[in-house]
């Protein structure tokens, strides 16, 4: 039973007590935001890279640095910067991900004294000149984290990075399979929580318990959630266990994501090229399915619908964080599309954590009523 | 005593808008264009640029905007997102506003140097008018373009301009170009120079002044009306020294404006300065001023105009815009900075916080006041006058 895995067992109590497993990493440990920093850089420069994730404590001093109508995701970023709750990062790397975290940006350059700050100049666009342009820029991060910190980093450091991302991407994809398939049925919470991880735990022992639980959960026959109606998650940062939670009470489970650090973030390989590994890791993160901040909605609605697709979708909620003007721009050209798609979508609108359980618990009823009976 | 120009400037903007009728009617191609991109090359290619921001300002200063934004909110546009994007995406879905029905794209060109949330609103207007549309890219920078990124500027100038060519059939031509930059660079000096009238006690113009007046900079840059109203403007403003004729003859107070203008209430600038507040200077102009979008070398303008557009105002670091604030406080004698936190610009005011605190550190005073350039709801006039009357009150303590 999947339930009493014990490679789940262990995701949960990580995701529970992050910060006690973020205070036993023995490496030092390089802060980012979005998923389109590539963290091949930072494993090549021996570092951790963690993906900065929205915590639960109440916003303090980040919020009287900022106007209220930046997205509270950001705000929330900012109040960690500033409070001291990352203190323990050698140093964050930003790009242009959006309008409020490039200020946040900003916000911190000017605060963040002597400890290592990098901001790269991000293309939008996927051509020969624009990967030429980042491999430069990605380049230039390099030589500033050699620099700052006295170490070397070698494009056979940089190749090998390259392996261990590729290797939990490949891991993850797999697992995103046999979910799609019914081969692991699994609850939304533990779902989120899993994938969430990718991107915050070491990749190499990230990638060994993936592998550890789909050996383990592909060998049991429980399936005591498979009559539950699969829907799709799509949004940005919803970083909230308890959302994933609801949605689980109301009978829905979730089997596919469009979240930028879920399917999103996996999608694509890193692939060899013969103007090297700069050069094939700015293909890769320019060659994303694009986060609505890119631009491209077509190509990430294309993404969903097939994903729905092949998972046997019978909705998708959608989850808008407020005041994130891209995905507020995006919601209603995603809508029209699903919809003439037959897939059925619901819009829930909120911050980065949820404020108001039962108000979303009565709509997601609703929603889940609605497409059960679509069956 | 008002100017003369002000009355050219109402001529200017019906004659821009009624060649963006005439073109559609004649077959000229018309690019939906919006506010980085380089108006330059499309006068030189004979292609009419349509500016949407110049739309949506002018739908705000008719106090229409929240009438066009309702039809995009009825589509599904939030509340919270860019009033330019809603009232301007309204109308043309609405196919109503003070236009009529507005013209049909040819193309749609586009630049990431402003914000994230342009290319939000351009995939909107390219679903709506399904025009081929051309993204600008263009990646952020610490002070200026220069390098790589200025050499990746340049080939996206290039890409731009054989973009243009397929889809319109009209040909580049550099000799065209070079007279256009010519036009333009002799406009950005008066502008540059009437700017500068401004350090002048008591300033020769309002805060609404400059706002209006930037029309030209905007949207016109390289046509020949476009240099005869800056020659009256400049005239005009030089006159109101010579002849001491002051709009605010009793200038207690010098402020700075940071951020678009409000531009449903331009008159706030008037009521400001019946008690001796005057807006000498602003940073919103600035951005079409020297230091962002300078004279363009003539036997490489492709280059130049490329640097501009990599350099753009919202498209550097706060280090930059910092430095550029404290020089014009410096240079306009400025006892107190208004800044305005626009809820339709995220790139322009989240950083305002952080930018009052580091001039507070040099013992310059500013207050934050919040409010939204186009959308009238949430509006609380009293409370902002009272605001800078109150930053006014603490100078002269």
């Amino acid at each position: 039973m999947i339930k009493e895995s014990e490679a789940l067992n262990e995701f949960r109590t990580i995701r529970k007590n992050l910060p006690e497993y973020l205070k036993k990493i023995d490496k030092p440990v390089m802060g980012y935001f979005e998923t389109y920093v590539p963290e091949e850089i930072i494993y090549a420069a021996g570092m951790h890279p963690l993906r900065i994730s929205p915590n639960d404590r109440q916003i303090a001093v980040g919020g009287s640095k900022i106007e209220s109508f930046a997205c509270s995701v950001s705000i929330n970023f900012l109040d960690q910067l500033l409070n001291g709750t990352l203190s323990f990062l050698k140093g964050v790397i930003f790009s242009r991900y959006c309008d409020s975290l490039r200020a946040i940006a900003d916000i911190w350059q000017e605060n963040s004294g002597d400890s290592f700050y990098h901001f790269i100049p991000y293309p939008t666009i996927l051509t020969v000149e624009s990967i030429n342009f980042l491999s430069g820029e990605l380049k230039k991060l390099v030589n500033h984290i050699s620099g700052y910190f006295n170490i070397k980093i070698d494009e056979e450091m940089l190749t090998e990075a390259i392996r261990i991302s590729n290797k939990k991407r490949l891991a993850v994809l797999k697992f995103y399979d046999l979910i799609k398939k019914g081969k692991i049925v699994i609850n939304s919470a533990d779902f989120f929580s899993i994938i969430s991880l990718a991107t915050i735990m070491d990749s190499s022992e990230y990638t060994q318990k993936l592998e550890q639980l789909m050996q383990q959960t592909e060998l049991t026959d429980d399936r005591s959630i498979e009559n539950s109606i699969k829907v799709a998650i799509s949004g940005i940062m919803l970083e909230s266990t308890q959302f994933f939670e609801i949605v689980d009470k109301t009978g829905m489970r979730m089997v596919t994501d469009d979240l930028m650090f879920g399917s999103r973030a996996f999608k694509e390989l890193v692939i060899k090229t013969k103007e090297g590994p700069y050069h094939a890791i700015s293909k890769r993160y320019l060659s994303k399915i694009p986060c609505s901040t890119k631009g491209n909605i077509d190509l990430r609605i294309d993404e969903l619908i097939k994903d729905c697709k092949e998972a046997g979708v019978k909705g998708v909620i959608f989850y808008l964080v407020t005041f994130c003007d891209s995905e507020e721009c995006e919601f209603p050209i995603l809508r029209k599309r699903l919809q003439a798609e037959g897939i059925p979508v619901i819009g829930l609108e909120g911050g980065y954590r949820v404020s108001s359980e039962g108000q979303f618990l009565t709509r997601l009823e609703a929603f889940a009523e609605q497409i059960g009976e679509e069956l | 005593m008002r100017l003369q120009a002000t009355g050219n400037l109402k001529k200017l903007i019906s004659g821009y808008y009624g060649d963006l009728k005439k073109s559609a009617e004649s077959g000229k191609p018309i690019a939906w264009v919006n506010v980085g991109i380089p108006c330059e090359i499309f006068y030189a290619m004979d292609i009419f640029p349509f500016y949407t921001e110049n739309y949506g300002a002018m739908l705000g200063a008719r106090k229409e905007a929240v009438k066009y934004s309702k039809f995009a909110e009825a589509d599904g546009i939030s509340k919270h997102t860019c009033s330019y994007l809603r009232s301007t995406y309204g109308s043309l879905i609405s196919k109503e506003g003070p236009l009529g029905k507005l013209p049909e794209p040819t193309v749609l060109v586009e630049t990431s140097n402003s914000c994230v949330t342009v290319l939000s609103w351009w995939r909107l207007i390219e679903k709506a008018t399904h025009a081929s549309c051309f993204l600008f890219d263009s990646p952020m920078v610490e002070y200026e373009s220069t390098g790589s990124h200025l050499a990746y500027q340049i080939s996206e100038t290039r890409r731009m301009i054989r973009f243009l060519e397929a889809e319109t059939g009209k040909k580049f031509d550099l000799n065209r170009l070079k007279k256009v930059v010519k036009i333009s660079n002799e406009g950005k000096r008066l502008w540059r120079q009437t700017m500068e009238l401004r350090t002048n006690h008591p300033s020769p113009l309002t805060g609404a002044d400059l706002f209006t007046h930037m029309f030209p900079m905007v949207a016109l840059r390289g046509t020949e009306q476009y240099l005869e109203h800056l020659k009256m403007l400049y005239r005009e403003t030089k006159e109101r020294i010579k002849s001491g004729e002051y709009p605010v003859a009793e200038e207690k107070h010098r402020f700075l404006w940071d951020n678009l203008p409000i531009w449903h209430d331009l008159r706030l600038f008037d009521e400001l300065a019946k008690k001796g507040i005057n807006f000498v200077t602003d940073t919103y102009t600035q951005a079409w001023g020297d230091k962002f979008m300078g004279e363009v070398a003539l036997d490489n303008p492709i280059k130049g105009l490329a640097y501009y557009t990599g350099g753009g105002f919202l498209n550097v670091h706060i280090k930059k815009r910092f430095s550029v604030l404290l020089d014009i406080i410096g240079r306009y004698d400025v006892d107190g900075v208004v800044f305005h936190a626009d809820r339709s610009c995220k790139s322009y005011s989240l950083i305002q916080v952080q930018l009052a605190d580091q001039l507070r550190q040099k013992g310059i005073p500013s207050v934050i006041i919040e409010a939204d350039h186009n959308d009238t709801r949430d509006y609380n006039r009293d409370s902002i006058i009272e605001r800078i009357e109150t930053l006014a009150e603490m100078g002269e303590r």
